[in-house]
């Protein structure tokens, strides 16, 4: 099960289609849950807020959970969600069902990583002190996002 | 060719080929259809490009228009294409990867005009504790060695 929601992540919803998926050959099942923190290199955030190009990063969701059932014969499960997020809410959740523990905690991993890589979702933080894209090459030089160096 | 753009080459040549033979007296009631063989420079063909985030923000707009003189050309093309005509962006299109229906390309992937053409700066979904890794497709900052 890949999606991308609005509204509340349902993960044991996400957790179950993993689970169903192996027919009752799971034996482990690994749940990660990202979720949105009050800081960002010392910057106090306010909320977050997400963006994506919804029907390319559905696919390269779709893409990830197939490589990872492949490589570790798991069923791997995948939600996302979109706009703004209040601290403490959960932006992804990634669940991994395999029959042996190790490979689920394994398999989670390598699709989270993955999944940073390559789905087109972007992240504003919004501070009290501005706002900026997560990951903007130029964040500080665009006028509209006024990140303070505080690597000094 | 769409009408209208076939319009807009008609209307530049009506405008620009008087005046370049102006100091050619003897030819001056010449028609435009026999005048001499020169080129125009004109772009015709419209790629649409679909923008995110920090791109989005910068141009003001979700979908910008780079015009180009011929339907096929490669990302790295457009992106050259987009620098000139969009300055506003030029600073981040070393940094993007091209999508071209929705897949990531290669610099050198020949895009056609009514592609799904998207340009996406760096991504950053999920949560914020797993450093970027080296495996990460190239983007395009090849473009400057």
């Amino acid at each position: 099960m890949i999606t991308i929601v609005d509204g509340e992540i349902d993960a044991a919803e996400i957790e179950r289609a993993a689970q169903d998926a192996l027919q009752g050959g799971a034996g482990a099942v690994v749940r990660f849950t990202g979720t949105v923190r009050n800081l960002s290199e010392g910057h106090d955030i306010a909320y977050l807020e997400y963006e994506a190009y919804r029907p390319m990063a559905k696919r390269q969701m779709q893409l990830i959970a197939e490589e990872t059932e492949n490589r570790w014969g798991c069923a791997c499960s995948m939600a996302h969600r979109l706009g703004r997020l209040e601290i403490g809410e959960a932006s992804v959740v990634v669940v991994v069902a395999a029959p042996p523990r190790r490979e689920a905690f394994e398999a989670c991993a390598f699709a989270m990583d993955r999944f940073k890589e390559s789905v087109p979702i972007w992240k504003k933080e919004v501070a009290r002190d501005g706002f900026w894209w997560v990951e903007d090459p130029l964040a500080g030089k665009n006028p509209l996002a006024s990140k303070p160096d505080t690597s000094k | 060719m769409t009408s209208a753009a076939r319009n807009f080459i008609l209307l530049t040549q009506q405008k620009i080929a008087p005046s370049r033979f102006s100091n050619m007296a003897s030819s001056s009631s010449t028609h435009v259809s026999t005048a001499p063989n020169f080129d125009i420079e004109i772009a015709d063909v419209e790629f649409s490009i679909l923008l995110f985030a920090a791109l989005k923000d910068a141009a003001r707009s979700a979908e910008i228009i780079v015009r180009a003189k011929k339907a096929s050309l490669t990302a790295r093309e457009l992106l050259e294409l987009c620098a000139q005509q969009h300055f506003v962006l030029a600073r981040w299109l070393p940094h993007v990867r091209v999508a071209v229906n929705q897949e990531y390309v290669a610099l050198e992937k020949i895009i056609e005009a009514d592609d799904e053409i998207a340009f996406l700066p760096p991504v950053a979904g999920g949560a914020g504790f797993i450093p970027t890794r080296s495996s990460t497709p190239a983007r395009s900052s090849t473009l400057q060695p």
